[in-house]
């Protein structure tokens, strides 16, 4: 089980693969022989075990998966084993028809509590889901319905015909069916098209945005998914122990979860498992020194995240690599291949209607004015170079046409529509995409699952699929998987596919970027100093890049300081200085112009170096 | 004081990204490295500096041996750098992140002088002094950056693109700067995609590929090779 979750499933691996079924298949027959070996205790220390094994699965895939913190886990798993209790004892429900609803009510409360998510991130929502917890815990010791501080005992006993789940070691089956599934599920989730997007928005929620990724429904499914594994959590602890208390949904139990996520590897399930397990091996062995046991997690904790920060599901490919450097074997590098160009789409209409129409936009920061009066039309099929001083507005232009700044005032047409202030994964789906002069690739991700996300245009809404009609979701998959070795292929990337961006060289990473945003299949492509980075061969590599990508029907608009590049490249150039539009014609008129060559090109065109166009 | 490097080589995981590499940087002069992308530039700068796990078979300043030195420490033996990407503290304001280049130095009349140069020296930082370095442009922060490295008055400076993303003229500025810099003794280790700015801003140049070197030679020389003509200019 020690593949991580981030590897792509793929088909041609046999070897690996045979290995991973054998793995699987003793993991099961281990699991299936295991009460026989063990006492009456000891299975009911494992029925609680698996419990919280779901648990940290649901967190694993708020906080690991999606980047959500959630310290409101443990609130889920109370709510499911309270209204379990609640509607058997006091409604008198059978028990199935009970936890059915009391599924459900996990998933109405789970929304609750996702929806800060919408406006905070990281710690601030940290904070905001720990305090509706406490409020959930302090709400069951007070109210009546829950039978105050000594809890609600009696709750009966869930029937199956034929089994007998009084015994513990038939509901340890009956946990291990739910566990399976659970974790089945989410591993399906994480490796398909949510999970991946999900990964991404954890990222950088930013560049996920911008490639149409729907944000805020993304953190609600995080949230829901939680809650619903709180739910199932919470449902089969009522029925094992039959009495639930406030104290067993305390924010003591909350940071034990927590723990367990960070000490197996939170960005892996398999691996939230491993640190659910391991934790509570260690809380039973301590049981009996309650005094020292507190110092021991808390050891336990800091040691995990001293020396194996990606927790123990990481340790594996971390040896490997220690490993591998100590050998210092003499690999060869992956290397780009060149560029498969496009082919010919019909050549651009010179009548053709603006694509983009920017209407007298100014942007104001504070005091600054970063933008002033800007209007500027790009027809359909151009290239469209912007230039400027560093701090004349170009990159700001980018973002407010991109929908991640809302103008002062002015409006933004594409596409014949009024998108002024739209949210970017709203323009992405569109037809926009960009790049970013800093470069947002998705760190985690490899550079192929990188393109997935972009080439992926499945609304999240769809969601409902991966319950209803996996196989299709699985087939969609391997037809976005098709689609993108395609696009990698095309841009000279096949050795990198495998890799992850952030240790490839600059240049590399910007060719990545730049056949993210266009496997996103743009009618508009925003390219932010695509050339930075780039020595004078890779700047005309990218030159023909450009010009092929609009030669398939791209309208492109690119920001850059390579005056060879824009002089080649570009139809049209707009200078921007100070804010505002200062020129605007052919690169020979703009260069010719005397306050372009006073704001921006100084003497450096005397000996430009002529970029031939090929 | 010269910069010996001699052996050096750099893998991450199994693949090896700088192999056997050697030069020397002679105290004031400036010498430049340039390559396509993933020759190993930045990975020989960051090998230098200790940033990156390295093997090196000598790698001295002067009579300093670098090669045990701890990357916190460079700067403490007169070693400037001035990372790719600029790397500035986004949250603190200009004169804070000048201020902790000059962490490493006593806080005296002698480092308040040096602000005065930096200032003087890119006088926007000056004007931008109390602004948040997160929110300067991509031109002024890079020399934000360079201004930062200076702080610690080095003997010898490391730039690892200091090019990237700044229109034309400004990369006359800090071309320009490079040069007065130079002028003044210092010695510049400068790694670049510009290969225009390089074979001017330096005496001597590298040409870097597959993490070897390839070619070597005083920058006149260079520019008018026809191979580095082609790929690195573009011409």
């Amino acid at each position: 089980m020690s593949t991580p979750p981030a590897a792509v499933p793929r088909t041609t691996g046999t070897p690996r693969m045979r290995t991973r079924i054998a793995i699987l298949a003793a993991a099961a027959i281990a699991a299936w022989l295991l009460p026989y070996g063990l006492d009456s205790y000891a299975i009911h220390v494992v029925d609680v075990i698996l419990i919280f094994a779901i648990l940290a699965v649901g967190l694993g895939l708020a906080m690991g998966i999606a980047g959500q913190v959630n310290l409101a886990q443990v609130a889920f798993f109370g709510v499911g084993a309270y209204a379990t209790a609640i509607l058997t004892t006091r409604a008198g429900l059978g028990f199935w028809v009970s936890a059915v609803l009391a599924v459900l009510a996990t998933m109405a409360i789970g929304l609750v509590v996702g929806t800060p998510a919408l406006r905070v991130q990281s710690h601030y929502l940290g904070i905001v889901t720990l305090g509706l917890a406490l409020a959930f815990t302090s709400w069951v010791t007070n109210a009546e319905v829950s039978g105050g501080a000594e809890g609600l005992p009696g709750i009966p006993v869930p029937t199956l015909p034929g089994i007998d789940l009084t015994s513990e070691y038939l509901y340890y089956y009956l946990e291990l069916f739910a566990f399976v599934v659970a974790l089945g599920f989410g591993e399906f989730i994480v490796r398909t098209s949510l999970g991946r997007r999900m990964r991404a928005m954890r990222d950088d929620a930013l560049a996920a945005g911008a490639l149409g990724a729907e944000v805020p429904i993304l953190r609600m499914t995080a949230f829901l998914l939680a809650s619903v594994y709180g739910g199932v959590a919470g449902v089969l602890y009522a029925g094992l122990i039959q009495y639930v208390a406030p104290e067993s949904f305390s924010i003591a139990t909350m940071f034990l979860l927590l723990a367990m996520v960070i000490i197996g590897g939170r960005q892996s399930l398999v691996g939230c498992v491993v640190g659910a397990v391991s934790l509570a091996l260690v809380r039973e062995a301590l049981v009996d020194h309650p005094t020292i046991a507190q110092i021991a997690y808390g050891s336990v904790v800091v040691l995990v995240v001293v020396f194996a920060p990606t927790g123990l599901a990481g340790l594996p490919s971390r040896i490997r690599d220690a490993v591998a450097r100590r050998r210092g074997r003499r690999g060869v590098p992956a290397r780009m291949t060149p560029f498969v160009p496009y082919e010919m789409s019909a050549a651009a209409d010179p009548d053709a209607p603006a694509i983009l129409r920017v209407q007298g936009v100014t942007k104001q920061f504070r005091g600054l004015k970063a933008l002033d009066d800007v209007s500027l039309d790009v027809p359909a099929g151009e290239i469209r170079g912007v230039v400027g001083p560093n701090g004349s507005g170009k990159t700001t232009l980018f973002n407010v046409i991109s929908g991640l700044y809302r103008p002062t005032s002015g409006r933004v047409e594409f596409r014949g529509r009024d998108m002024t202030a739209h949210a970017p994964y709203r323009l992405a789906r569109a037809g926009m995409s960009r790049t970013f002069q800093n470069l947002r690739l998705f760190g985690a991700l490899t550079v192929q699952e990188n393109i997935l996300v972009a080439i992926d245009r499945s609304h999240t809404a769809e969601s409902w699929r991966y319950l209803l009609r996996p196989i299709s979701v699985l087939r969609r998959d391997r037809d976005l998987h098709r689609r993108a070795r395609e696009v990698i292929d095309r841009f000279g990337l096949t050795e990198f596919a495998e890799l992850a961006p952030g240790a490839l060289p600059y240049g590399t990473q910007r060719r990545v970027e730049i056949a993210r945003a266009v496997a996103a299949a743009p009618a508009l492509l925003l390219l932010d100093e695509p050339a930075a980075g780039l020595n004078g061969e890779e700047v005309r590599q990218l030159s023909e890049i450009v010009r092929s990508i609009r030669d398939s029907g791209v309208t492109v608009i690119v920001i850059e300081h390579n005056m060879g590049l824009v002089m080649s490249l570009c139809e049209r150039v707009t200078v921007l200085a100070g804010g505002r539009v200062i020129a605007e014609g052919t690169p020979a008129q703009v260069a010719r112009t005397p306050a372009v060559i006073e704001a921006y090109l100084g003497d450096s065109m005397g000996d430009l170096p002529e970029v031939s166009a090929t | 004081m010269t910069l010996v490097v001699e052996g050096l080589s750099v893998h991450y995981g199994g693949v090896s990204a700088v192999r056997n590499l050697g030069f020397d940087v002679p105290g004031g002069e400036a010498v430049g490295v340039i390559g396509a992308n993933g020759a190993g530039k930045t990975s020989t700068l960051k090998a230098i500096m200790g940033l990156v796990p390295r093997q090196v078979a000598s790698l001295r300043f002067g009579d300093i041996d670098l090669s045990t030195v701890a990357a916190r420490n460079m700067v403490r033996h007169g070693i400037g750098y001035v990372p790719e990407g600029r790397h500035v503290f986004a949250g603190l304001p200009v004169e804070k992140n000048l201020l902790l280049g000059a962490y490493a130095r006593a806080w005296n009349a002698a480092t308040r002088t040096t602000l005065a140069e930096v200032y003087e020296l890119f006088p926007v930082l000056g004007e931008m002094r109390g602004r948040l370095a997160g929110a300067l442009s991509g031109g002024q922060q890079q020399m934000l950056a360079i201004g930062r490295a200076l702080m610690s008055r080095p003997k010898l400076l490391l730039l690892d693109e200091p090019s990237m993303g700044l229109s034309p003229k400004l990369v006359e500025d800090i071309l320009a700067v490079l040069l007065r810099l130079r002028g003044e003794g210092m010695s510049l280790l400068l790694v670049e995609q510009n290969a225009k700015l390089t074979f001017e801003a330096t005496s001597r140049c590298l040409v870097v590929e597959n993490g070897e070197v390839a070619m070597t030679g005083t920058s006149a020389q260079l520019r008018h090779d026809p191979r580095v003509r082609k790929i690195y200019l573009g011409l």
